[in-house]
């Protein structure tokens, strides 16, 4: 995700540090960048000219010092609620007082990662979708103690990207998520209750509801592992039963099926 | 080739009989029951069921006007199959039938499979749909057959997400059209499907199962019984209100 989010400001023409934790690491978020970017262009949808262009504005660094002059800091740091506030603690050190601090999670309470920083009002949640530089959809999460004045820069800073940000509460899966998880379960739930089959729901959910892709389909894409942890994230939060991942999804991924990464989930993909 | 009845005077059995003819079959179109469908092998019986006593009786009728072998394709809303056919002649070469087409989709039909039933006047009935390269899927006769068990939950949570102040109804709706493809947002889609009609189906979904995430959230029912008489009808999500 971090990779696609800075992608988002540098195509749009911002100057953009990518740091990662080593240069390995960080040099493999560049390549996998450019790859992104060379696909687009073999799609026809940027020059290569452009495509380096957004490349010439990203600068890896591995020194949280180096981010000093940045005017917004963007996480997309493992979903570690100790390691974010760690990092935006150690930032508090780093960047000035007026510097946004936004937090990409999508299970986290914005509020408590907020709590990580000595200035809480300029930390906002931008959830961004996946891939980023393709979906428009970018959900503003205030915190608890997010400053009115942070809300609207962040909101005129991702419009300025060409985003759609909307404004969602600080609850746990904000809106996209705190809809679909549960949905995603009940049509789990429906096949372990031997209801119907993978292809058969999928054809009926696109042909019936209007989706644009079968249920099974897209877990298969996410990964059964990535949908448990969610779904585990928002139950534990919420306490809500819909949100409890099936038993099913547990033996599927004990079993290997954890979707297209594997080459076996609700779909086989040899 | 076999003969195909289609019983019912709406727009629905014109449209099913036109398709039927367009595709070469011959079709014998009837408002009720009658002496003309006794060639049939396959009969679609398309009257509303909100009646659930017309309909069984209904049933009973074509049961006696149809050859002893022909397969009925009854459609059915908010009546279970085996019940209405329960006892009757025709009960095992019955098949009931929902359609589902819901924002922007090209439509599928829900085949309910009576309880205990073979399997074969199924197959039947959906190699004809398929003739018509209609979309069907095989369910379980139950409450909510399958499709509305799905979805009026993922509804139902949208329009109390809205209640409970999560985001507005325009923000709500674009989160799902932009971040999950869907054509029309939870909000509008009830919109569109009309707020009384959409409370009642809940509602008889949650009174058949006892299961809350059915039950339709009380702000319905107040913007409902807050609307005045001569007003347009109130909409969760005023922003597409022009579009429906």
């Amino acid at each position: 995700m971090g990779q696609g989010i800075a992608l988002c400001f540098a195509q749009a023409g911002h100057d953009v540090l990518l740091r990662d934790v080593s240069n390995e690491r960080v040099d493999a978020g560049l390549a996998g960048m450019r790859q992104f970017l060379e696909r687009g262009v073999a799609r026809g949808a940027l020059s290569a000219d452009d495509a380096e262009r957004v490349i010439a504005r990203i600068k890896p660094v591995t020194e949280l010092a180096a981010l000093a002059p940045c005017d917004v800091v963007v996480e997309a740091i493992p979903e570690d609620l100790d390691l974010k506030q760690a990092l935006f603690a150690a930032l508090d050190d780093v960047c000035a007082p007026t510097t946004l601090f936004h937090t990409n999670t999508s299970t986290l309470s914005v509020a408590s990662i907020a709590a990580g920083s000595r200035h809480p009002g300029r930390v906002a949640g931008t959830h961004f979708c996946n891939p980023a530089p393709l979906m428009r959809l970018v959900e503003v999460v205030p915190g608890l103690r997010t400053d009115p004045a942070t809300v609207e820069r962040t909101t005129g800073l991702l419009r300025g990207l060409g985003k759609t940000p909307v404004l969602a509460r600080d609850t746990p899966g904000f809106i996209v998520n705190f809809l679909w998880v549960p949905f995603e379960n009940d049509c789990i739930r429906a096949l372990e209750a031997g209801r119907s089959t993978p292809s058969e729901m999928d054809r009926a959910i696109k042909a019936g509801l209007g989706f644009p892709m079968g249920t099974f389909r897209l877990l298969d894409i996410v990964g059964l592992d990535v949908h448990r942890a969610v779904s585990l994230s928002l139950y534990d939060q919420l306490h809500d039963p819909r949100f409890a991942p099936p038993p099913l999804v547990d033996r599927m991924i004990s079993a290997g099926q954890l979707g297209r990464k594997s080459g076996e989930g609700f779909y086989s993909y040899a | 080739m076999h003969d195909i009845g289609v019983v019912g005077t709406d727009e629905m059995a014109a449209e099913l009989a036109d398709q039927l003819a367009a595709h070469g079959r011959k079709v014998v179109t009837a408002a009720g029951p009658g002496p003309s469908l006794a060639g049939c092998d396959f009969v679609f019986e398309l009257s509303d069921d909100t009646g659930r006593q017309a309909k069984r009786s209904m049933l009973e009728a074509l049961s006696g006007a149809i050859s002893p072998t022909a397969v009925i394709a009854v459609a059915v809303d908010r009546t279970s199959v085996t019940d209405l056919s329960a006892g009757l002649d025709v009960a095992n070469r019955i098949v009931g039938m929902h359609w589902v087409r819901r924002a922007g989709g090209g439509g599928v039909v829900e085949l309910v499979r009576v309880e205990h039933g073979a399997g074969e006047p199924l197959a039947a009935v959906r190699a004809v749909l398929d003739e018509l390269e209609i979309d069907t899927i095989e369910v379980n006769d139950r409450p909510g057959l399958l499709l509305d068990t799905l979805h009026l939950p993922l509804l139902n949570q949208a329009i109390q997400a809205l209640d409970d102040g999560l985001a507005t109804a325009e923000d709500l709706d674009l989160a799902a059209e932009l971040g999950l493809g869907h054509a029309v947002g939870p909000l509008a889609a009830v919109d569109r499907w009309g707020l009384g009609s959409y409370a009642e189906r809940a509602s008889a979904l949650f009174e058949e199962t006892g299961d809350a995430w059915f039950a339709p959230p009380p702000v319905l029912r107040r913007l409902l019984q807050t609307a005045r008489t001569g007003a347009p009808s109130p909409a969760l999500n005023e922003g597409t209100k022009h579009e429906l």
